[in-house]
């Protein structure tokens, strides 16, 4: 049964039973028959939440309406029913106004949201543009310095040119030790970079200038003396530019705040520790360095290592802020075969005297095995453990001892102690758009 | 509207005062007077064009409804014309209440369109910012000449 047929039916079976009584059937009201269809509409099913009120009015009316019928008023049924009429229509422009408002607030809403997010993205780029021009003020300076550096090379390449033969050797070899230091410098400057996130923040940059040290470390062992100069000093910069990357990050309050508090730092560890302890300046924080024989550290800690490392693990556990890198290098050109791995391991064995960790939990540069991220260990010492690095450079240069020291066996270790970066959302965000990553931000967020 | 408020009464009445019957005017006369008054608002509604064209329908059938109260009231006094003075009454609120729902259907309408404008300048803004993120990226492959080279 169709629902007209069923909204009929009452008014049928009333008239059925008329009929059957023996009065005549009234007809039944165009303006009710009407006023049904309204109320059973959907626009007023949908209305009917929004104007409760005004809907149970009509049907009110309506009821009145079907009475006035069935008593045979046809009249005022009618006049009833257009009334309700009203009611209805007024009971949807109720609900439309309803409907407006909610969507004018649901607009404001996303107006609101829409605008903030503009704002927000046009401070990180105006952000983002000063670090641009940071950094081609920065290439303008090495650029210059390339070039000096370029002239002195010739310089000195034409005035190796005309030593004697026994001479021009021992100059080769000096040489090609420098290279060899500064190739390992780069490693350790990128490794500085990489720790303060340079990997999260410009993956481009750091694919770059690990492949240009590579080259370089390669070079040093293997190439011709002239040819293997331009590829450090490559590396060089490639690593130098991460790490200056990495300085220019507003999050740190920009360079003159982080220039502060890298000054306050070195200040503060001079006060702390006396020779044969030397505390001096790095571009991104303070390095302390500390000569030592290797094999008295492989066995335990001799005076006054031992000292040195407790005040300095003192000190550098109560501030979770300080990123650590422990870098050693053999002063022995005797060091021979394996010295890379021996001075990794010394390294390693360090950091984790420092950190107070087993020796495994400490990442080492160049070492296949990951150590496990703080698995089993009291969260302050896997905060320790995931802070700290440890890097061997093997022997690169023959630079005399400090204090005296014998060179046999000697080391020198450095420890480099940084603060890190907070490294925003966005800087993560913004390489996965830059790489064709998909970005997890909403819509509208940057 | 002048008279709205007592248009209101007489279409609400029934629900104000919780009765059955609605509150009527007393007299014929106190009733052509209340027409009168429903006549001056319909006719400020056909002068105001967001009126004509919100409710134009509503217009046409309260002039209507106050021609047939007239009518009425004439021939079979208050009681005979009272719903037909509901009706009028209840269609002039009908026509404020339309007004209002396209009014602020048009509000909505504009925040809306500014939402897309605003959404459009985000969009805008945002490829600016990918446009130098990507050159912070690209930043790291050295120019002709750079890079110690």
């Amino acid at each position: 049964m169709n629902a007209r047929l069923r909204r009929l039916a009452p008014p049928a079976l009333l008239a059925a039973a008329v009929a059957l009584a023996g009065c005549p059937t009234p007809p039944r009201p165009q303006e009710l028959d009407d006023l049904s269809l309204m109320l059973q509409s959907d626009v007023v099913a949908q209305a009917a939440p929004r104007a409760a009120d005004t809907v149970a009015e009509a049907r009110a009316l309506q009821a009145e309406a079907e009475g006035a019928w069935e008593d045979g008023d046809l009249e005022r049924s009618a006049r009833l029913s257009r009334l309700a009429q009203v009611q209805v229509r007024l009971a949807v422009a109720l609900a439309r106004q309803d409907l407006a408002r909610e969507r004018q607030a649901e607009a404001e809403a996303t107006l609101a949201a829409a605008e903030a997010t503009y704002r927000e993205i046009e401070d990180r780029r105006a952000v983002l543009e000063q670090r641009l021009a940071r950094l081609w003020a920065y290439r303008d300076a090495r650029e210059a310095l390339a070039q000096d550096r370029a002239r002195a090379v010739e310089e000195e390449a034409l005035r190796a040119a005309r030593l004697p033969e026994a001479e021009r050797a021992t100059w080769e070899r000096n040489w090609r030790a420098q290279a060899h230091a500064d190739a390992a410098d780069a490693r350790r400057t990128f490794e500085i970079a990489r720790m303060l996130g340079a990997g999260e923040a410009y993956p481009e940059a750091e694919r770059m200038a690990r492949e240009a040290i590579e080259t370089a470390l390669e070079a040093v062992e293997t190439s011709p003396w002239r040819i293997e100069r331009p590829l450090v000093d490559a590396a060089q910069a490639q690593a130098d530019e991460l790490r200056f990357r990495m300085l220019s990050l507003d999050e740190d309050g920009g360079p003159e705040a982080m220039r502060a508090r890298v000054e306050a730092l070195v200040a503060e560890y001079r006060a702390g520790f006396d020779p044969p302890f030397h505390v001096g300046l790095d571009p991104r924080g303070v390095a302390l360095t500390l000569d030592a024989k290797g094999a008295e550290i492989e066995v335990a800690f001799p005076e006054p290592v031992a000292t040195a490392l407790r005040d300095l693990r003192a000190k550098w556990t109560a501030d979770g802020d300080l990123l650590c890198l422990v870098s050693v290098r053999s002063l022995d050109s005797a060091c021979g075969e394996g010295c890379a791995a021996r001075t990794a391991s010394l390294a390693r064995t360090l950091a984790a005297e420092l950190a107070g960790v087993e020796p495994a939990r400490v990442l080492t540069v160049g070492d296949p095995d990951r150590p496990a991220a703080g698995a089993g260990m009291p969260s302050d010492r896997a905060d320790n453990a995931a802070r700290i690095r440890a890097v061997g450079l093997g022997f690169t240069k023959d630079d005399p001892p400090l204090e005296g020291l014998s060179r046999t066996g000697a080391i020198r270790i450095e420890i480099f102690l940084f603060p890190r970066v907070r490294l925003d959302s966005a800087d993560v965000a913004a390489t996965a758009s830059a790489t064709g990553l998909p970005a997890t931000e909403a819509t509208t967020a940057p | 509207m002048r008279t709205l408020l007592l248009t209101l009464m007489v279409a609400l009445a029934p629900r104000l005062a919780g009765a059955e019957e609605p509150t009527l005017p007393r007299s014929v006369a106190e009733a052509q007077a209340l027409l009168d008054r429903f006549d001056a608002d319909l006719a400020a509604y056909r002068a105001d064009e967001l009126a004509v064209a919100a409710a134009p329908d509503a217009i046409r059938q309260a002039e209507a409804a106050i021609a047939e109260a007239r009518e009425r009231l004439a021939r079979l006094g208050v009681e005979g014309a009272d719903l037909e003075l509901r009706r009028a009454a209840a269609l002039l609120v009908l026509i404020a209440e339309l007004v209002e729902a396209r009014a602020l259907e048009r509000a909505a309408d504009a925040i809306a369109e500014r939402v897309v404008e605003a959404l459009e300048r985000v969009a805008v803004a945002r490829a600016a910012w990918e446009r130098i993120t990507e050159q912070l990226q690209l930043f790291a492959i050295p120019m002709p000449g750079e890079g110690g080279q």
